[in-house]
């Protein structure tokens, strides 16, 4: 097997996850689906700097240089904020298109769920996001983030305690009313 | 506050300060078998704590349920772009 083989071998069991994580780095899919493509031109380019150990985390890691490199210039507005979330108001009061699936979503997910995370501070909202909606591993959210493992478990061990502190006053306040 | 919830609160700050790692098992953080006994001893006896932990556990789940669609027309376009590059080289 030639090169040019082994990398598609390699990278197209990965473009959903790419996806994924760039959709939740750029807000739409239009933009991840471009992020995506940028990366796997990077990935091709700098194949002979690949050992094979690890695909993923390789191709994660190009990504999330790629998004800061790349597409924050050519989106200097761009907020460092997750979107994927059912309710997310856009920055500028910009109409964000809504699939079927997030109206699905807005059916069967607590709405009071949804308004403690987006209340959460970005460091904390990525991890949660990363780990609990995408079902990323500790080493792979640290990988995407560019941060240590440890600081992983902290922000999402504290992020789990304020969402649960959120929906405990939620709870509270719907008691009262 | 009884006198047992005082004498077991430094225990309950052990317990949530490791519950995460507790509920998610990832490889990269495991605790040590000691560390489990002590964490399910305690959460055998202590309500406040158990019932912490099943609302990990639920919020948790719920937030999996907001994993985002990935549009199946991305993926077959991105495909083919890969195929191209790969060939084209």
């Amino acid at each position: 097997m030639n090169k040019p083989e082994a990398f598609r071998l390699f990278v197209e069991p990965e473009i959903p996850v790419l996806l994924r994580v760039a959709r939740s780095l750029t807000g739409n899919s239009a933009d991840a689906e471009d992020l995506v493509q940028e990366t796997l031109i990077k990935a091709f380019g700098a194949l002979n700097n690949f050992d094979g150990a690890n695909p993923r985390a390789w191709l994660l890691t190009i990504l999330r240089n790629a998004a800061h490199n790349v597409w924050r210039k050519k989106k200097p507005d761009y907020v460092d904020d997750w979107t994927l979330l059912p309710n997310f108001k856009p920055a500028f009061n910009a109409e964000s298109p809504r699939s079927a699936e997030d109206d699905a979503l807005r059916g069967v997910v607590d709405p009071s769920l949804i308004k403690a995370v987006n209340g959460l501070a970005a460091e904390f909202r990525s991890v949660l996001i990363l780990v609990d909606v995408d079902g990323f591993s500790y080493a792979e959210c640290a990988e995407i983030l560019g941060i240590p493992i440890g600081t992983v478990m902290s922000r999402r061990s504290r992020a789990v305690a304020k969402v649960r502190k959120s929906l405990q006053k939620s709870k509270e306040e719907a008691v009262r009313a | 506050m009884k006198i047992s919830d005082v004498i077991s609160m430094p225990e309950c700050h052990w317990v949530r300060a490791h519950l995460i790692r507790y509920l998610d098992r990832d490889p990269a953080a495991p605790l040590s078998p000691e560390e489990l006994v002590r964490l399910e001893t305690h959460i055998a006896i202590c309500d406040k704590c158990a019932s912490i932990s099943d609302e990990y556990r639920e919020t948790s789940k719920a937030l999996g349920q907001l994993r985002a669609h990935v549009d199946q027309e991305s993926i077959a376009r991105l495909s083919a772009s890969l195929e191209k590059l790969t060939l084209e080289n």
